[in-house]
């Protein structure tokens, strides 16, 4: 899907070893966006739907326990589809077997990513567990807006990555609409921009990618796309 | 009569100021002293002060003003000004970093009137002074037409680079002010001459950086590396050859990173280098990395 491709650009980022790219902006985790990459999977037993809808809650509510442990720069907008495990500031993260979730099927647990430990040298240091991440395939399609007005510690903050097909020449952009954007390519290589009306940031990319966050609803997302549809036009690259 | 002749010379002066703040006009002196005894007080600083109306008591000189154990009867200076004591530190902090990197005095003026805004709006105070000034330093070197990298800063601050960008971009919102994009331009003079470039290579360098942009050969890549990729085509096309490890120490750029955008211009070498460059190596001949 296109929508995922542009997630390894942001884990790229983050791991850019110049170390000049890490804004302090809560919204560059890599989460999937909205009801995408899950492939719902039969449910044998139907009148085990509720339990099964609790203990996904259960599981969430642990989830984001460990992700409140887990963050760092504050980040907002839990979703329970994490694919990848990230490791935070160098804390270790190992896997132990204990900590997987508390059911079997139709849930299928993955293993976390370990880091590689070099098992021929002993340092005779015993590093310090400080954090545990343990991904997991839900294996069906979960109705997140409930989840987040039912479940403490959830936030709804619907993550959408487009892609409008042209470059754009940022520099004009930052011109015109200076009170809105903000364009430091020392500090990040995309345009951020501020919408008032529905309140959006936009991250704006020279290759046409745009990344919208900060809404409450799904329309909001819908609606500030369309409002800086043809702005970008108007900068398109005519090379 | 002297007072008669005084006013005289005040008219002469011109009415621009009413009370001369200079030294009173009839001490002669040319060897300066250490200290000036007409002055009443320190060179005012208004611009930058609340007000410099405080008093200030010195050490004593004569046997009266120390008591029975030989310390000095009146307490040294109080301090003055308290309110803006942070203010001065900061001023004094900022005349610090500038001159590590030889910044003019009107890049530093600049600095200590945008700290001196941001100060008195009180909307940045939970932030460290140290991180505000370096802020400042940049955003003044920026509007002075030339800007400094946040790496440059960063090396005379003892503050981060993360926390100097997230101070700019907040500084910017209080003040509502907004800065010019940089260019590669704005920094060719700087690098070249730290590499001890002549004139020439610097000139073509910086028209391979304009046409390399102008064809949009590297777009997204930040200006310094392409302005580093392009010091480094214009110097091994000429007698002054420079490493990419030894631009990218300059320029604060890895050096991988200029093998990146080298590899971008390195296709259309030939459009890019200006029409009357006098090669050492010719085109066919550079470095391909």
């Amino acid at each position: 899907m296109d929508q995922n491709n542009s997630i390894p650009a942001f884990q790229g980022l983050v791991a850019s070893p110049q170390g000049a790219m890490t804004p302090g902006m809560p919204l560059f985790s890599p989460m999937m966006p909205y009801g995408s990459g899950l492939t719902p999977q039969p449910v044998q037993n139907t009148n085990s739907l509720s339990i099964l809808e609790e203990q996904q809650r259960q599981q969430q509510a642990q989830q984001q326990q460990q992700q409140a442990q887990q963050a760092s720069s504050g980040t907002s907008g839990q979703t329970p589809q994490l694919f990848h495990s990230q490791a935070v500031g160098g804390s270790t993260t190992t896997a132990l077997p204990g900590n997987t979730p508390l059911f079997t099927t139709p849930l299928t647990p993955m293993t976390p990513i370990t880091p590689a430990t070099p098992a021929s040298e002993t340092s005779g240091i015993v590093p310090q567990l400080q954090n545990i991440v343990s991904t997991v395939n839900l294996g069906c399609k979960l109705d997140l807006k409930t989840i987040a007005l039912r479940a403490r510690n959830a936030e709804y903050n619907p993550k959408v990555s487009c892609d409008v097909k042209f470059p754009i020449r940022l520099e004009g952009l930052v011109l015109t609409h200076q009170q809105f954007s903000s364009y430091e390519p020392e500090l990040f290589p995309g345009l951020i921009y501020r919408m008032i009306k529905p309140r959006i940031v936009l991250l704006i990319f020279v290759s046409g990618k745009v990344v919208l966050t900060g809404a409450k609803v799904r329309g909001e997302i819908y609606e500030a796309f369309e409002n800086i549809y043809p702005i970008l036009k108007g900068f398109r690259k005519t090379t | 009569c002297l007072l008669v002749f005084y006013h005289q010379f005040k008219l002469f002066r011109g009415s621009d100021r009413v009370i001369d703040v200079g030294s009173e006009w009839r001490t002669f002196s040319n060897e300066k002293a250490l200290k000036d005894p007409s002055r009443v007080g320190d060179a005012q600083n208004t611009l930058l002060n609340g007000g410099d109306l405080t008093t200030m008591i010195s050490k004593g000189t004569g046997a009266a003003s120390f008591d029975e154990f030989g310390n000095s009867k009146y307490q040294n200076r109080r301090t003055m000004t308290s309110s803006d004591r942070a203010m001065l530190n900061a001023f004094k902090e900022i005349s610090t970093m500038a001159d590590r990197i030889n910044l003019p005095r009107n890049i530093v003026d600049r600095t200590n009137n945008l700290f001196k805004q941001v100060y008195e709006q009180k909307s940045l105070k939970g932030r460290a002074n140290d991180a505000i000034a370096s802020a400042c330093l940049y955003i003044a070197c920026r509007q002075e037409g030339v800007p400094r990298t946040f790496k440059e800063i960063c090396a005379v601050s003892r503050i981060s680079k993360k926390e100097i960008g997230r101070c700019f971009k907040l500084i910017l919102k209080a003040l509502e002010t907004s800065v010019d994009l940089i260019t590669t331009g704005d920094f060719m003079s700087r690098f070249c001459s730290n590499l001890g470039l002549p004139k020439q290579v610097q000139m073509a360098a910086t028209f391979i950086a304009r046409k390399a942009v102008e064809l949009d050969l590297v777009p997204g890549r930040s200006p310094i590396s392409v302005a580093a990729a392009a010091i480094y085509m214009a110097s091994q096309a000429s007698a002054e050859k420079k490493t990419q490890k030894e631009i990218g120490d300059i320029a604060g750029v890895a050096d991988v990173t200029i093998r990146q955008s080298y590899r971008l211009i390195y296709p259309r070498a030939a459009e890019l280098f200006p029409p009357d460059f006098k090669f050492d190596t010719p085109v066919d001949k550079l470095p391909q990395l």
